[in-house]
């Protein structure tokens, strides 16, 4: 068995509203996404718009942390929440063919024992420029989710854009297993 | 020919203040570690992460003056900085979450070394994710760490070092051979 296996590809045809990788086997050591994307809102954003990286169904940023470091436009900045997701910063359809670009990692997560922090290394050229690391932390489950366990292993990940319009036609996400 | 290999895994149990790799084969061409770690510190407050540090060598760990890193890193809210050290012991600041920061978080860290074993000076980039259910100042830290060994040697030996406390149990580390073409 190779070290790094590609799971699964997803390419958008047509815009949606999120890309899901369910069933994740679970007989790797660490999960990578490689994706490129843009949120597919009809004007850009001074902001900026994000992506997630939701675990096991619980598709609510209220339960995750966010930390971001990140330069945006001439400046450095920071961005913090106990209340958001964020792996990665795009901008909008007006920027086609220009996408952003995020490699997302989540280490170990087949334990038990470890609460699931997902992070991103993600950068974007476009109107509003954006390069950072972001870094996620599933602090509570939904109480009524499929999984009540902060703790458990990921067999599911759901990249959306929260605060956006959805994912543009030609984002692009790959999952990869690593192997130890 | 696979273009990874899988070279060793660490999973602590009991708590230990470094993790070390001697005679790697230098039949790759890169190095990569995954390392989810988190150490055993309680103190807190300014302490809430704490720094990893690592060390290369060829035969034994180069434990002298040889290394000079630069970092950029954020811990608090409006404060993404840029930092660096010459003249030291080891590649610094690698940040990991203590035992005082949200239970059962673990960092997420990857160290890649490519072209360990060519006759430059070896360098090493660096990313780690202390995380913690917190926007308190120094309770949580994102760091990217580029790191260099003054040595023309092949790095044959690495050692990662837990400043002052031990891994955790728990924690993992993996080391990747990886080939080029």
């Amino acid at each position: 068995m190779a070290v790094i296996e590609a799971i699964k590809t997803t390419y958008l045809e047509a815009d949606a509203s999120s890309v899901t990788f369910s069933s994740i086997p679970q007989t790797y050591k660490h999960l990578q996404i490689r994706g490129s994307f843009q949120d597919h809102n009809a004007t850009n954003s001074a902001n900026n718009f994000t992506i997630s990286g939701y675990v096991n169904n619980d598709n609510n940023y209220s339960r995750y942390s966010t930390h971001s470091l990140r330069g945006f436009g001439t400046a450095s900045t920071v961005h913090q929440s106990t209340g958001w997701i964020q792996t990665g910063y795009c901008g909008a359809e007006p920027d086609i063919p220009s996408y952003a670009c995020v490699i997302i990692d989540i280490h170990d997560y087949t334990a038990t024992n470890k609460k699931t922090v997902i992070v991103g290394l993600s950068g974007y050229v476009g109107t509003v420029n954006n390069a950072g690391l972001h870094s996620n932390l599933w602090h509570t489950a939904s109480p009524s989710g499929p999984s009540t366990a902060v703790d458990g292993a990921v067999d599911q990940i759901v990249i959306n854009s929260p605060g956006g319009a959805g994912l543009l036609r030609g984002s692009c996400f790959t999952l990869y297993g690593i192997n130890d | 020919m696979a273009v990874w290999t899988h070279i060793d895994h660490v999973a602590i149990s009991p708590p230990v203040s470094s993790v070390a790799w001697t005679s790697i084969s230098a039949s790759y061409d890169h190095l990569l570690i995954k390392m989810s770690a988190r150490s055993d510190d309680t103190t807190g407050g300014t302490s809430t992460l704490t720094d990893t540090e690592l060390q290369m060598g060829n035969g034994s760990i180069d434990t002298g003056t040889n290394y000079s890193d630069r970092a950029l890193l954020a811990y608090g809210a409006g404060n993404a900085l840029t930092t660096g050290s010459t003249g030291q012991d080891s590649i610094q600041r690698i940040w990991i979450p203590s035992d005082s920061t949200t239970a059962d978080t673990f960092s997420v860290t990857n160290i890649w070394i490519p072209h360990y074993t060519s006759s430059n000076y070896k360098s090493a980039i660096i990313t780690s994710s202390g995380e913690n259910n917190s926007t308190t100042l120094y309770y949580w830290g994102n760091i990217a760490v580029a790191g260099l060994w003054h040595s023309t040697s092949a790095v044959t030996d690495l050692r990662l070092n837990c400043v002052s406390h031990d891994f955790s149990s728990r924690s993992t580390f993996d080391l990747y051979g990886i080939k080029g073409a």
